[in-house]
């Protein structure tokens, strides 16, 4: 009952934040190009509420990688629902190009010999 | 001890890689796009650097230094794929993931754009991700030429490369300035990425690159669909009327169309033409998406509370 409550406070108080976002969607019920191609691609469509949340999240989780808020609030500006929603799952496992090598010892021997045969491509001038 | 192991690792093949990937007739030709920019990467910053130069090849007027903020993530020491996506959608070009395979890459070239690629220059269980600008290659060489990291003209063997490219799923972008569209389009996928500019782009640039579409697939209903959302977002009712109804008429089973149609004779105040066509794609609909279904009973619902209210056609309908 208690867990009941505290959703639907949860849900009430998202709601009211959202009121402001979804008054600026004047067309509520046009079908984007970005979304009719994730509805024709039969994968899971987005609405509105969901997105602007993880929207939400997302922001959180680049501002906890280092990201400064307001730069946060840009980047996520052009994000579709589809890439939020791949962020916000999944962004402590996705790869982040860097392009630089910080390791030692025996990791370094290993990539030496790999790179020498011609497997790896870590060293730029060898 | 030497020749074992290479047979463990399983690169014995030293066969030249691009003469496979080029057509006939273009096996001897070495192409270098040798205008393109070079910025060398700070630490870790291969991401910003890369991308300020496929932008300024595209003709956006970017230093690295202002992409830092936009894509590079500090506690990561790196930039996400994704947000080196959405950065390029802010300056109004368009970022679009060629076919995975190294002739449509060699073809972005010769059409004289560089490609943004992503590496992982080491291996599955020490990855080295790596972005980095592929300009050109020569295949008498067998070589790749590619703009990375602190080197401004790094040569790479083919064979390499390809291999250290497809420990990525083979990903790399091309930055298509409006108007510009890539040499091997898939129509989804151009269409899926023109649409992820809708909120960033005003709709003039959304056209400029679905015009080209349209000649490249005249019977894709999915085209006429986009334009007709970026016209009704240009303000152009009638115009986008007639792209929606191109649309049905290529493709009758394009229920998105249809709800679109229906919601702007709505809202121009054609309730009982907008009531017909929703009501005509719920029957179409079924119950097999739905979310689909939600939209259109939204967009029923909408234009009931429309003609209820006594709203009437200003003029004559679209």
């Amino acid at each position: 009952m208690k867990a009941t409550m505290k959703l639907v406070v949860t849900v009430v108080a998202g709601m009211s934040l959202l009121s402001t976002t979804l008054m600026s969607v004047a067309n509520a019920a046009m079908i984007g190009t970005q979304s009719a191609m994730v509805m024709e691609q039969r994968s899971e469509y987005i609405g509105d509420i969901k997105n602007w949340l993880s929207q939400e999240n997302v922001k959180k989780q680049l501002v906890q990688l280092g990201v400064n808020p307001s730069d946060a609030s840009e980047r996520i500006s052009s994000m579709t629902p589809d890439e939020l929603r791949t962020l916000h799952q999944r962004i402590d496992e996705l790869p982040a190009g860097a392009g630089l090598l910080e390791v030692i010892g025996i990791v370094f021997v290993v990539l030496l010999i790999l790179e020498l045969l011609g497997v790896t491509n870590v060293f730029s001038r060898i | 001890m030497i020749p074992a192991f290479v047979v463990f690792t399983g690169c014995v093949s030293h066969g030249p890689v691009l003469p496979d990937a080029l057509p006939k007739g273009e096996s001897d030709s070495t192409v270098e796009l040798t205008e393109t920019p070079f910025f060398p990467q700070a630490r870790y910053q291969c991401g910003p650097a890369s991308l300020a130069t496929v932008l300024t090849s595209a003709g956006v007027d970017v230093r690295p230094q202002a992409l830092t903020s936009q894509v590079y993530l500090p506690e990561k020491h790196g930039s996400l794929q994704i947000e080196m996506v959405a950065a390029t959608r802010r300056y109004h070009r368009l970022p679009y993931r060629i076919n995975p395979n190294l002739s449509d890459l060699l073809a972005e070239l010769r059409a004289g754009r560089p490609v943004l690629v992503f590496q992982n220059l080491g291996v599955k269980m020490i990855p080295v991700w790596h972005y980095a600008v592929v300009v050109g290659y020569d295949p008498a060489n067998d070589v790749m030429f590619l703009r990375s990291g602190k080197e401004r003209r790094r040569v790479t063997s083919a064979g390499l490369f390809l291999k250290t490219w497809k420990r990525t799923g083979k990903w790399a972008i091309v930055v298509l300035r409006p108007g510009e569209m890539p040499v091997n389009p898939d129509l989804e996928r151009y269409l899926a990425a023109v649409g992820a500019m809708a909120k960033t782009a005003p709709p003039r640039l959304l056209l400029a690159w679905l015009r080209p579409a349209e000649k490249q697939w005249p019977q894709s209903g999915l085209v006429q669909f986009a334009i007709g959302n970026a016209l009704y977002d240009q303000g152009k009712a009638a115009a986008a009327a007639s792209a929606f109804r191109k649309a049905l008429s290529l493709d009758p089973t394009l229920l998105v169309a249809r709800n679109n149609l229906a919601y702007l004779l709505g809202r121009q105040g054609c309730v009982d033409q907008g009531l017909e066509e929703v009501d005509k794609a719920l029957d179409q609909a079924g119950d097999q998406n739905a979310d689909l279904k939600k939209t259109l009973l939204e967009t029923r619902s909408e234009i009931e509370a429309r003609k209820e209210s006594g709203a009437a056609a200003s003029g004559s309908c679209p």
